[in-house]
């Protein structure tokens, strides 16, 4: 008796599942909006925490849209250290996508065009996207393109990102260092030394693991690359290069000299220690966010001129399924989110009036702004209390350039980060893909080779002439000669064409 | 011929008849595993492919790719290092085996045999604890402790007037680490399934044995252990199917990643997924958790074959 | 009433005698003391690093990023907790979901897992070998992940739903194998043939007897579900996007792994990633989930170690 209860009660309770999953799966219904036109729903992945209150901003873009353009969103936030793995598994099994936030760093842009995840937008790129085609950069464009086809909408922010030393603003100050004509490595030297002998609680050379040492070089396929400036387009393994070798000879002296932290090829940033000079990543205004985080004053002067190659134009892009039902109407959306000021700002800051709201720039600065590109006539005061309840990465979602600006920030910023993409140089290997297909093999071991050796070599914690030959003969192993010479061939191909 | 065949067919349904209640005991489990374990199985064959997206969803783009034969699993053995790693898999592995058996049995017995059994529930609530901190946790206060510049073990060291270790770069102490912490990490955990076997055993064994003067060591020899055996060999049994796999946190994160502690922490997983971060191409990891699984398989026919002749009661099969 | 009496009577002698018998049995008291000595330290490494943790939870963040790690720090601050509780929705719905998947969980997990062991550690049960081999090929195989998320999304579909968290996980290899082997050393052929002598269906007989005798095992099995699915966050990495189906563990390795991933892609990410390091909660915060996720579950361990006694022996089943 009692086990025909039970019998029953697991039957009942297994068709009850079933029947709650098929029902959320075809709740679908179509809706229409005022102007009569059928209202479709987009699935966009982006990367990031969700937050708290975007339930209410994605209502009111929702709102918007459905009105406009006749497009609902439903976005799906992945944290960042799950991005690549769920993207993977969602864009394999062809889930129902529509868009989804892709670059060279995270969900591989690259990879998956190649592999045929996302939709060729070319054609919608003539139509629906017409505007932001014409808007946005042309490089950023140029960068979108894989073997002459364009898979991503790309945001539009700093094209490169530029290899900077970052030193303490104190120190500098104290001993009159012009540090705006240090640039190599061997610049530093000399005032390496005053701190030395002058400052003994002071690490002159602060770096960590994540330190790599200035390179001179696009590397495709690390550690296989192009040199910056060289027009013949030889493929060459930095660590053969000249530069390279000298560089790791100059880092293993200030290693031994004491400049740098003995525990650097280990170490993560301790922002106890005072340091002298360290090597960031800049872009413009850089020098307030590293000073922000460390809580002192820094100033920055960079190592060499900022280099446009693939990796550095692709840092954000939202690409299209290939499956999608609707790419039209998200081009649509696309092209909606990167020209509209009010669109752009809500999914940016949230709703005005919640988690910010406008303020004047004064009249100065409104007069010497004037003429200049990307300038509104409003600054973003956030409300502090409600924007911890909505603070997104603004270049997931579109590009920076239709923003407003903080209201601690300058009025022609994005101005100025413009001059800092015009004044960018494009690698001589900008625009060129390599397809690894052929050696995934050799490839796939190049990285435990690098990360066995890498950090200690960059941070002259070990001896180059003893370490170099031990890598060499480990990256000779894996196969790296084929790797160069398919890379050769490949490059030949690309520049005949070109 | 004819005849034989019927015969079967006969015995196998009178088979079916006379199982029919355990039958039924089996249905809802094996349902489990053929929804969950059994339908996603064909994924395997992405190991085989040159996996690309040409369909409209995983499998029909899987059945459309092009079949590569073993060229996915190439790359586990083109690295100069291939020897090394594998080594290290296996070696640690045989420790983790041997030492996941010896030490939560001794543990148990301890805990069986103390006095106060209030003090053993504690015991073994605290033994407990470190199952439920990840590695990453882990690491972290493993490093307040190792840190070359303000670790705990160097302030020691220096007071006694030794120049500190950098830890982190020293190779010849983690094989000690890691299997300090695994043990560490494990042994409360391994120790629950010892503890509840000794509770299942009939105390009328032992009360026997104590009317004809037997000592505890005795007991423990002639009646605890003999008892324990089909859960310890069956246990082994099935860790020896993990060789070839292992813990990614403690050969990870616990090191820090550190590239000079690779030659004695670089296991199989660690270098699959070094090698596939920079390429992820579906079917190198396919086809890696299938080369682990494969021979981890033929390790278990293989120690089941070898128990089944000594005991076959105790055999997997 | 006197034969009642009696009984009693005797009864309250076979306890007396057995607890003399105990007493006899006992290790002798220098044995104990080694021992608890050699147990005590054993328990105190073990808790050392959570303490550490709980320290670490307590302690001011701007003196923990001054002098790292401490076992003393210098400024103790609740701040982490208030900024816990004061986003406590989350957390608390959080709390709520984990409970429920893991009650679910263990109990259906215990049903599957305690009838399929129950067969396959029946001697006479003539499909024994094949129900092994069922199960001991997946303990080794697997379709990979995303075979997995194709059957479980499409096939199943359970995308977003809370079965989601509770099916993947209720059956095991592992577990089955072990529950065999209790149920095959703790439970006599003699009381099972005598059970079926007597017209005990198979069902009837696992219910009413084995259960009862296996309890030990029975609760082993449940301990590991329950913690398996405390601690389980892959699936919910998978199959969740809903905000209110997260469970807690989840909460805190999406902040483990987003931390980490952020530090080895430092140099990719340039600015951008500083920046969104600064808005990742501080590692006091962190520390503090680790302390509010944990806390609940180490009393499940006390819970199921009730059961941890000697299984009711063949006569108490009889009666």
């Amino acid at each position: 008796m009692k086990y025909r209860i039970v019998k029953r009660a697991l039957a009942v309770s297994v068709a009850a599942a079933m029947t709650a999953g098929m029902l959320s799966g075809c709740g679908k219904k179509t809706e229409t909006n005022e102007k009569g036109e059928e209202v479709v729903e987009l699935v966009w992945y982006q990367v990031g925490d969700a937050q708290k209150d975007a339930p209410d901003v994605i209502e009111k873009v929702n709102e918007y849209t459905e009105e406009k353009i006749g497009v609902k969103i439903k976005v799906n936030n992945v944290a960042w250290g799950d991005y690549n793995q769920k993207m993977q598994v969602v864009i394999n099994t062809g889930d129902d996508w529509d868009m989804c936030f892709t670059c060279s760093w995270a969900n591989d842009y690259l990879q998956n065009a190649q592999k045929g995840a996302f939709l060729e937008l070319d054609d919608l790129l003539k139509e629906e996207g017409k505007e932001i085609y014409d808007t946005i950069d042309e490089r950023f464009w140029e960068a979108a393109k894989v073997g002459g086809k364009t898979y991503g909408v790309p945001s539009e922010k700093e094209i490169g990102s530029c290899p900077m030393w970052v030193f303490t603003k104190e120190y500098v100050d104290k001993y009159n260092i012009p540090y705006e004509e240090i640039e190599t490595l061997e610049d530093l030297e000399p005032w390496l030394k005053v701190i030395k002998e002058n400052e003994p609680d002071v690490v002159p050379f602060y770096l960590t693991k994540d330190y790599s040492a200035p390179t001179y070089m696009d590397k495709i396929q690390d550690p296989v690359g192009i040199e910056y400036g060289d027009d013949t387009l030889t493929v060459k393994n930095v660590f053969e290069t000249d530069r390279m070798k000298s560089t790791l000879k100059t880092m293993r002296k200030y290693y031994e000299a004491g400049y740098i932290n003995k525990d650097a090829a280990t170490a993560t940033d301790d922002k106890s220690i005072k340091r002298f000079v360290t090597k960031g990543d800049g872009q413009p205004y850089a020098e307030l966010t590293w000073g922000k985080v460390l809580g002192y004053e820094v100033v920055a002067s960079p190592i060499m001129d900022t280099q446009v190659t693939n990796a550095s134009a692709r840092g954000a892009l939202t690409a299209i399924n290939k499956n999608s039902a609707h790419p039209e109407k998200a081009m649509e959306f696309l092209n909606l989110v990167n020209t509209d000021e009010y669109l752009r700002n809500l999914l940016n800051y949230g709703i005005e009036g919640v988690h910010w709201t406008k303020a004047e720039p004064t009249a100065e600065e409104k007069a010497a702004a004037e003429g200049k590109d990307y300038i509104y006539d409003t600054k973003v005061k956030l409300e502090p209390a409600a924007n911890k309840d909505y603070a997104v990465p603004y270049w997931v979602q579109g590009g920076l350039f239709n923003t407003y600006v903080l209201e601690n920030e300058p009025l022609d910023k994005w101005n100025t980060f413009k001059e800092f993409n015009d004044a960018s140089q494009e690698a001589p290997s900008f625009g060129f893909d390599f397809d690894l297909e052929s050696v995934s093999t050799q490839v796939a071991g190049f990285r435990n080779v690098l990360d066995e050796f890498g950090k200690s070599l960059y941070t002259g914690s070990v001896d180059p002439d003893e370490y170099l030959p031990k890598l060499q003969e480990k990256l000779e192993a894996t196969g790296i000669q084929e790797v160069i010479d398919e890379m050769q061939k490949q490059i030949d191909e690309w520049k005949a064409t070109k | 011929m004819k005849q034989k065949k019927k015969k079967e067919k006969i015995s196998f349904f009178t088979r079916v008849k006379t199982n029919k209640e355990l039958l039924l005991l089996s249905l809802p489990g094996t349902a489990w595993f053929f929804l969950f374990a059994y339908l996603p199985l064909f994924g395997i064959l992405v190991a085989f492919k040159k996996f690309r997206l040409t369909g409209s969803n995983f499998f029909t783009s899987l059945l459309s790719s092009e079949f590569v034969g073993f060229d996915n699993f190439k790359f586990l053995f083109s690295s100069g290092d291939a020897w090394i790693i594998l080594r290290n898999t296996v070696l640690y592995n045989a420790a983790f085996i041997i030492l996941g058996v010896v030490l939560p049995v001794i543990v148990a017995l301890m805990l069986n045999e103390l006095r106060n059994k209030g003090m053993a529930k504690i015991y073994q609530s605290s033994m407990f604890l470190p199952y439920f901190l990840s590695w990453v946790v882990v690491s972290y206060c493993v490093f307040a402790f190792l840190n070359p510049e303000k670790g705990y073990f160097n302030s020691v060291l220096a007071y006694f007037g030794i120049d500190g270790i950098s830890w982190y770069t020293e190779k010849s102490m983690w094989p000690f680490i890691i299997i300090f912490m695994s043990q560490w990490k494990g042994v409360g955990y391994n120790t629950v399934v010892y503890l509840a076997s000794i509770c299942g055993i009939n105390k009328t064994y032992y009360e026997a044995a104590v009317l004809d003067g037997a000592s505890k060591w005795q007991q423990i020899k002639y009646i605890t252990l003999p008892l324990l055996k089909p859960v310890i060999t069956i246990l082994l049994i099935m860790a020896v199917g993990g060789i070839f796999k292992s813990d990614f946190g403690l050969f990870y994160q616990l090191p820090q990643d550190s590239g000079p502690l690779y030659p004695v922490t670089n296991v199989l997983d660690t270098y699959i997924f070094r090698a596939l971060k920079t390429n992820g191409e579906l079917g190198m990891s396919s086809a890696a958790a299938l080369f682990q699984s494969t021979v981890g398989f033929i390790l278990i026919m293989i120690a089941n074959k070898l128990v089944s002749k000594v005991d076959s009661e105790n055999a997997l099969f | 009433m006197s034969s009642k009496r009696e009984e009693r009577k005797k009864a309250k002698m076979i306890d007396k005698m057995e607890a003399e018998v105990c007493e006899y049995n006992k290790v002798k008291k220098p044995t104990n003391a080694v021992l608890n000595v050699i147990l005590a330290v054993m328990s105190l490494i073990s808790i050392l690093p959570f303490i550490f943790v709980v320290i670490i939870s307590l302690t001011d963040e701007q003196t923990l990023a001054m002098n790292g790690y401490q076992f003393v720090p210098e400024k103790l601050s609740l701040y982490a907790y208030h900024y816990i509780i004061s986003a406590g929705e989350n957390i608390l719905r959080s709390y709520g979901v984990t409970i429920l998947v893991t009650i679910a969980g263990t109990v259906i997990g215990l049903f599957l897992t305690g009838t399929y062991a129950y067969a396959l550690s029946r001697k006479t049960y003539a499909f024994k070998k094949f129900f092994t081999t069922v199960i001991t090929i997946p303990m080794l195989f697997s379709g990979g992940m995303v075979a997995n998320y194709l059957i479980v999304t499409k096939v199943l579909m359970l995308k977003d739903s809370i079965w989601a968290l509770i099916l993947p996980l209720c059956l095991n290899t592992f577990n089955v194998i072990v529950l065999r082997t209790f149920f095959k050393t703790t439970i006599p052929d003699s009381v099972v043939e005598s059970a079926k002598i007597d017209g005990a269906s198979e069902w009837r007989l696992f219910f009413k007897i084995v259960i009862p005798m296996a309890m030990p095992g029975l609760a082993t099995i449940g301990l590991f579900l329950t913690l398996g699915y405390w601690n389980d966050w892959f699936n919910a990495m998978m199959y969740i996007d809903s905000q209110n189906l997260i469970p807690l563990q989840y909460l805190l390795i999406k902040i483990e792994s987003s931390i980490d991933w952020l530090a080895s892609n430092k140099a990719m990410m340039g600015i951008n990633g500083i920046q969104i390091a600064q808005n990742m909660p501080k590692e006091t915060i962190k520390m503090a989930i680790v302390v509010i996720s944990t806390l609940p579950i180490i009393f499940a361990y006390p819970f199921f170690q009730r059961y941890f006694v000697n299984g009711l022996t063949i006569g108490a089943v009889k009666e």
